[in-house]
């Protein structure tokens, strides 16, 4: 795949009233055409900053921003952004604020019936061809991120860069509207790079995933490689639940906290385990690998989320919803040796 | 050997759910008449300010009868009528009808608003949108802002030589600063997300400024000629009273020298209705161009 976007040696760094601020340090990052990335992290790591750069808002302190060969000057209709409070213009009805961006884009070459039919092609897109001419104070929050999208991707971009287009919705409303861009973009083939803090998101939508943190770039990988293999200890505590406990490894086998121990790949001496609640079902207290007290469950629906009091250490389990939970049960715990992780 | 309790717990047997009464007969109730609608309206929006009139024209009454000197309602009633049977006459240069000296006023005021609107709106955007120049400016406002309009008199007067101009003049400079002020605060108050967009679609300074920037400041814009309009027309009969010629303020004056106090009165309440007149017509000019 070509490559498209190329953020090399990026720094950023913001002189505030208390001080100089390093929002970005040394992000590399490459985004190829037609990629779906996602970028993950708390509030204030950098996501937002590090998507203004490739939009063109911001210019960065040092290094380099390229996208299709040519420095990033400024921003541009080429690099179209859905912003995270839609932004529409409350003057302009939705078909307004559309035609505004195709106006811009097309405006010198095309007519005015060629424009109007971009237009409403699409509103179509995001299934709003009948609210066209309501107004933004009109419809609801997704209607309007909606709208947002429709007028990101009437500009044609090379590249749709997505702020947080979700967070400011609820629940629910978020699960359709996330499929919905899912598959919109997909079978537009479009290049897109999503900010979020959610990381249910981040791993449904993207094809690669950056998990930043305090500026810096922990890891890149697919939601497969960020979840089973976490490459820092704070990707593995920032996606999902982590568990962690500490045992002792000698010739092959780890022992924790006195149980049956089992096969170990790792060094030896003193190490500390970490696996996934889905990597850890329940057994006999008599021949599981550690020993616990049920200390809290939650009833998930699809699932059951028990809290295990193990050698002094919280262990986070899922088990089939039908399974009945008692607290203060003592239970047996047996790992899974091929999802033990050592960071 | 403890056996591990952890079951699958069996499903739990249906239980039939107890009978129930039997839901109530919904009463039927009639929808409110028409007439029981607009009763209910006048009570609550009309009843009230009538009988604030009422009371005002019942103090009036008794202040009038007390003193002995200011006119009873009833007298300035009468009067009021003469005064209006006949607004257009013509019997000399400075003595026309009350609907002459109206009209006068508000074309004076009209120029003036009209050209403190035409140097404001231009010079508020410059203000809002260029820090340097908002910095330049921001002294000379402070210090001409507090400034009675009718200070400003004087130098009109010496610099036009007329009346009719210099009255213009003190309109104009006392109603400059609401326009240019608003303005100004609606530039600074345009969200960074609509100036964003505007960014990122790469729009040209002209249609940045027409499709974005004005639309935006419309608002701020709309309260600023509305406290200017106001303003001009309390600056208007002040500055009228002391150049003369044809206007409701020289008629106050004129009168008070022919101590018709009644005449005084109603032109009072002329002053204050036009005044209402124009400030509600600005607001609904608002209202069409709000979102």
């Amino acid at each position: 795949m070509d490559k498209f976007v190329q953020i090399e040696s990026v720094h950023m760094v913001f002189n505030t009233r208390s001080g100089r601020f390093a929002a970005l340090e040394n992000v590399n990052l490459t985004i190829h055409e037609g990629e779906f990335v996602s970028i993950i992290g708390h509030s204030g790591c950098g996501k937002s900053t590090l998507l203004n750069l490739v939009a063109g808002l911001l210019a960065p302190t040092s290094g380099a921003l390229i996208a299709g060969g040519r420095e990033i000057a400024g921003p541009g209709p080429d690099r179209a952004v859905v912003f995270q409070n839609h932004s529409l213009l409350p003057w302009l009805s939705c078909f307004g604020n559309v035609y505004l961006a195709v106006d811009r884009v097309f405006g010198k070459t095309e007519n005015r019936m060629a424009l109007r039919r971009r237009t409403n092609a699409a509103l179509d897109l995001v299934g709003l061809a009948h609210a066209a001419h309501k107004y933004p104070h009109e419809i609801s929050g997704g209607m309007k991120q909606r709208v947002g999208i429709a007028r990101a991707l009437a500009m044609q971009p090379r590249v749709l860069l997505l702020d947080e287009p979700l967070t400011a919705l609820d629940a629910k409303l978020r699960d359709n509207l996330r499929i919905e861009i899912d598959t919109l973009l997909r079978s537009l083939g479009i290049t897109a790079v999503y900010v979020t803090h959610d990381q249910g998101e981040a791993m449904a939508l993207g094809d690669r995933i950056v998990v930043m943190n305090r500026g810096k770039v922990e890891q890149i990988g697919s939601p497969r490689e960020i979840y089973f293999e976490p490459a820092t200890r704070f990707v593995a505590d920032f996606i999902g639940t982590m568990n962690r406990l500490p045992g002792v490894a000698a010739k092959g086998r780890l022992s924790l906290n006195g149980g049956t121990d089992l096969p170990w790949s790792g060094a030896d001496g003193l190490v500390e385990v970490l696996f996934r609640p889905q990597d850890v079902t329940f057994c006999e207290p008599g021949a599981a690998h550690v020993t616990g007290s049920v200390r809290a469950s939650f009833f998930l629906g699809d699932r059951v989320r028990v809290v295990i009091a193990a050698a002094g250490h919280d262990v986070v389990v899922e088990a089939d919803a039908r399974h009945n939970i008692v607290l203060d049960q003592v239970v047996g715990l047996e790992l899974n040796p091929e999802r033990l992780l050592s960071l | 050997m403890s056996v591990v309790q952890i079951k699958k717990s069996a499903p739990a047997a249906i239980v039939p759910a107890p009978a129930v009464a039997p839901p109530p007969v919904p009463i039927a109730i009639a929808a409110p008449s028409r007439l029981h609608e607009f009763g209910q309206w006048c009570q609550s929006h009309l009843l009230p300010p009538v009988l604030g009139l009422i009371g005002f024209i019942a103090l009036w009454a008794m202040v009038s009868s007390a003193s002995g000197d200011l006119p009873s309602p009833a007298k300035t009633f009468k009067t009021a009528v003469e005064v209006f049977s006949d607004p257009f006459y013509v019997k000399g240069p400075n003595d026309q009808g009350i609907g002459w000296n109206i009209l006068k006023s508000l074309e004076r005021v009209g120029m003036g608003f009209g050209l403190a609107a035409l140097i404001g709106i231009p010079l508020g955007f410059m203000i809002g949108y260029f820090t340097f120049f908002s910095r330049a400016m921001a002294p000379i406002i402070s210090i001409l802002r507090p400034v009675s309009p009718l200070a400003w008199l004087p130098i009109g007067l010496y610099v036009f030589k007329q009346a009719q101009p210099a009255a213009i003049w003190v309109i104009f400079i006392s109603s400059l600063w609401p326009i240019v002020l608003n303005t100004a605060a609606g530039v600074t108050q345009i969200p960074q997300d609509y100036r964003n967009v505007g960014r990122v679609l790469d729009l040209s300074p002209w249609k940045l400024f027409s499709r974005i920037l004005f639309p935006a400041v419309v608002p701020y814009l709309l309260t600023g000629v509305r406290l200017s309009i106001g303003v001009a027309w309390l600056v208007i009969v002040a500055a009228e009273m002391l150049t003369g010629g044809v206007g409701l303020g020289f008629w106050i004056w004129d009168q008070w020298n022919n101590l018709s106090i009644q005449h005084i009165i109603i032109a009072i309440f002329v002053v204050g209705v036009v005044g209402l007149l124009l400030e509600q017509m600005i607001l609904l000019l608002a209202r069409r161009f709000s979102y």
